[in-house]
């Protein structure tokens, strides 16, 4: 009677039979590319993954020169599951990230960006920029020696772009160099601005996927019926996601969140700087440009060429026309992978040097 | 015509002028010698405004060797030893005519140089001892700061060995081991081989101006410019009383002087290579308390190295061990502090520091215990978890099965 009671309560203000009918009309097409579709609940989980560490590193973290490092420190070593909590969060990001890269070229090998689906594409793009923010300021948090001195080299990439160069420079560091006030802008940034942010997008990209469905590579059989989102795959979701929690809780203790010295402004840098796995290709990339291309310097070279390849990524749905059209595009794909391999041989090359 | 005769009277004027100018400037010294100081390449002196005749007396602006060598002009060719001492000091105790070349050079080296070993036997005649060219050199004189000068801290050593050989000293009374004792000794090894600037080189106990061996009341001064809380200790010590009683040295009975070796806890005692079999007998009072002490402080280092590996393990293992670590240097403060106050040949005060650096040993190792437990204890948890949640992910894929017959 109670129960009854109850949902009768939450229907009048939830309208949950709405939710439920929504829910059990959501299916999931069945083709020999299927598998590809756990990829964007995987990205998901991990950011609720991220969320929930990172709203648990909040309680003890303390930004701020003097208390950064300090409290990074107390969380490693004295909080219990303090440890645990910040290597789940590490390890948790890089896979986010890795997840997120595999889901968008997935997309962008099954044309799932073609037309009405632009959106879903634009806010996917959105969506990995913002993780690629996630990582660079939170890169920062911890204020140990390669933090620091990872940062002051991204940053002056940002400052090598023509005209707005400078002022992004100031914008990101908070004045000339980065001090303290650069990591109060990252903590803000990292804890605020990109999360809100991250929400936002998001919310817009399920939308759109909601209101799309999963999207069927062109020229591709369907192998029988759609599967049911509820409770079919998303029983098949939570195996995945459930082992990506075992392999997260191995990685955290086997391999656990290293921090390294205090960053000292004084103190010159350390030998092998190097960003996060994922900003490799452009740090790369970076290194081998020369000084100067023609009448402009490489630096600013490289930053506007990168940007322009975000450009690029993000009107994919604009220049592929055939898959606009329903068309197969095989030329687009290729130009797709061949960018993507150049990257990954990027990324790979300044792994092992 | 009035014209005429102002511009050849100015001109009669400049070259009077320029002649008049010229004069002061004129060394016909290096006219007929090489210039020395030319050879030499830097010398503080020239930079100084100096020349020949100020050291060597003469006329520099006679063309004439005779009347530029006049030694009623007061030219010596080469001072003897004494006289050297006397010239030099001519100008460096001059404190007036010093602050004006250079306020921060001391101006007692000659009165030092009286009271030395050196000075005492030139101002006798001796003219093979040591002056002020033999460590300074003459043409080309450094400043003492300057690394090439023979008189600068790391050349001092090659300086005195110069003369204190066997060689230059044949047939002098003092002894000539002076160098291979001191190239042997842990001030040698730390100077010579390991290039520490801050180790003790021959003038640093010697003394230079004043040069002249340490009397035996002065031993524990000269130590205890470094060794100052060792010196200070033993002062106030029973042994110190008893020494200056009998009139031994204090530092070097034990430790020895040019030979001073590194010191070791195997010195404490009466044992084969213990320092206090020189004057105490095994099984006697003092002997029994420095077995006594021996052991502290042997277990005391056995047990820090039983928590350093603990620790090294622990970090080895990835545990966070930079607070134990950090606490551990306690520890071996201790073991420094021990060793120290072994100079005040008080039994309670040495034990009293022991039992400081056990207890920290003891505390740190129980840290570095519970690093090593919670690593343990993260392993059967990952191993619990892993265990878990692979179960829990084989039921979902079972049920995702099921459902899908269904």
């Amino acid at each position: 009677m109670t129960r009854v009671a109850v949902r009768a309560w939450l229907e009048e203000r939830l309208d949950l039979e709405a939710a439920s009918h929504l829910l059990e009309a959501k299916v999931v097409p069945r083709h020999r590319y299927s598998v590809f579709y756990y990829l964007g609940g995987m990205a998901l989980f991990l950011f609720a993954i991220q969320l929930g560490t990172g709203l648990l590193l909040l309680l003890y973290y303390e930004p701020g020169v003097s208390t950064a490092h300090e409290s990074v420190k107390r969380i490693s070593g004295e909080i219990p599951f303090g440890w645990l909590v910040r290597s789940i969060h590490r390890w948790s990001a890089d896979i986010f990230i890795g997840v997120v890269v595999l889901h968008m070229l997935s997309a962008f090998l099954m044309k799932a960006y073609r037309r009405p689906r632009e959106l879903t594409w634009l806010t996917g793009v959105a969506a990995f920029g913002i993780a690629l923010g996630f990582g660079f300021s939170g890169y920062l948090l911890p204020w140990d020696e390669i933090a620091f001195f990872a940062t002051s080299v991204g940053t002056a990439v940002a400052g090598a772009v023509p005209f707005v160069g400078q002022a992004m420079l100031q914008l990101l560091r908070g004045g000339d160099d980065v001090t303290g006030s650069t990591l109060a802008r990252f903590f803000a940034l990292h804890v605020v601005v990109l999360p809100f942010g991250a929400l936002v997008v998001l919310a817009l990209h399920l939308l759109q996927v909601q209101k799309h469905g999963m999207s069927v590579p062109p020229g591709v059989e369907e192998s029988g019926r759609p599967r049911p989102f509820f409770p079919d795959f998303l029983l098949r979701d939570l195996v995945g996601w459930t082992l990506a929690l075992a392999l997260l809780a191995a990685l955290a203790a086997l391999l656990p969140a290293e921090l390294g010295p205090k960053a000292d402004p004084f103190a010159s840098a350390p030998a092998g700087i190097k960003p996060e796995w994922y900003f490799y290709a452009p740090f790369q990339q970076l290194k081998w440009i020369p000084s100067y291309v023609g009448p402009f310097e490489g630096e600013a070279v490289g930053a506007v060429g990168f940007g322009l390849l975000g450009l690029l990524l993000a009107l994919v749905p604009f220049l592929d026309r055939r898959a606009g059209r329903g068309e197969r595009s095989p030329a687009f794909s290729a130009a797709g992978v061949v960018v993507f391999l150049y990257l990954v041989a990027l990324t790979w090359y300044a792994w092992l040097h | 015509m009035v014209r005429l005769a102002s511009l050849i009277a100015f001109a009669a004027l400049l070259l009077v002028h320029h002649e008049a100018a010229a004069e002061p400037g004129k060394d016909s010294c290096v006219g007929c010698h090489d210039d020395p100081l030319e050879e030499a390449g830097a010398d503080v002196h020239r930079a100084a405004g100096l020349s020949c005749v100020d050291c060597h007396g003469g006329d520099s602006s006679a063309e004439e060797p005779e009347r530029a060598m006049d030694p009623r002009k007061g030219f010596i060719a080469k001072p003897k030893a004494g006289a050297v001492a006397r010239l030099c000091g001519g100008c460096h105790s001059d404190i007036e005519r010093m602050r004006v070349i250079n306020p921060r050079l001391p101006t007692d080296q000659l009165a030092q140089y009286r009271t030395s070993q050196h000075g005492k036997r030139a101002f006798e005649g001796n003219q093979r001892v040591a002056t002020c060219v033999s460590c300074h050199g003459n043409h080309g004189v450094r400043h003492v700061l300057d690394p090439a000068s023979p008189a600068s801290k790391g050349r001092i050593v090659e300086t005195c060995s110069g003369c204190h050989n066997p060689e230059y000293m044949k047939g002098a009374s003092i002894p000539t081991d002076q160098l291979a004792k001191y190239t042997a000794s842990v001030h040698g090894q730390r100077r010579l081989k390991e290039r520490d600037p801050g180790a003790p080189a021959c003038s640093d106990c010697h003394g230079n101006h004043g040069a002249a061996p340490p009397g035996v009341y002065a031993v524990t001064h000269v130590c205890g410019k470094c060794h100052a809380t060792q010196a200070e200790l033993f002062e106030a010590s029973s042994h110190g009383e008893h020494f200056r009683e009998a009139g031994v040295p204090p530092c070097t009975t034990c430790h020895n002087h040019h030979d001073v070796l590194a010191t070791s806890d195997e010195m404490l005692g009466t044992g084969r290579r213990g320092a206090c079999a020189m004057c105490h007998e095994p099984g006697d009072r003092c002997d029994l308390a420095t077995i006594r002490m021996r052991q502290g402080i042997d277990k005391l280092t056995a047990s820090l190295e039983a928590t350093t590996a603990s620790l090294v393990r622990a970090e080895r293992l990835g545990m966070d061990v930079e607070r134990p670590t950090y606490d551990l240097a306690a520890g071996s403060e201790a073991v420094v502090r021990a060793r120290v106050a072994i100079h005040s040949f008080s039994e309670p005060e040495f034990q009293k520091i022991i039992a400081e650096g056990t207890e920290v040993a003891r505390e740190v190792d129980m840290a570095a215990q519970a690093k090593l437990g919670e690593y343990r204890y993260r392993r059967q948890g990952l191993a619990i978890a892993s265990g878990m949640l692979l179960l829990f992910a084989a039921l979902l894929a079972m049920k995702a099965r099921q459902i899908e017959r269904k």
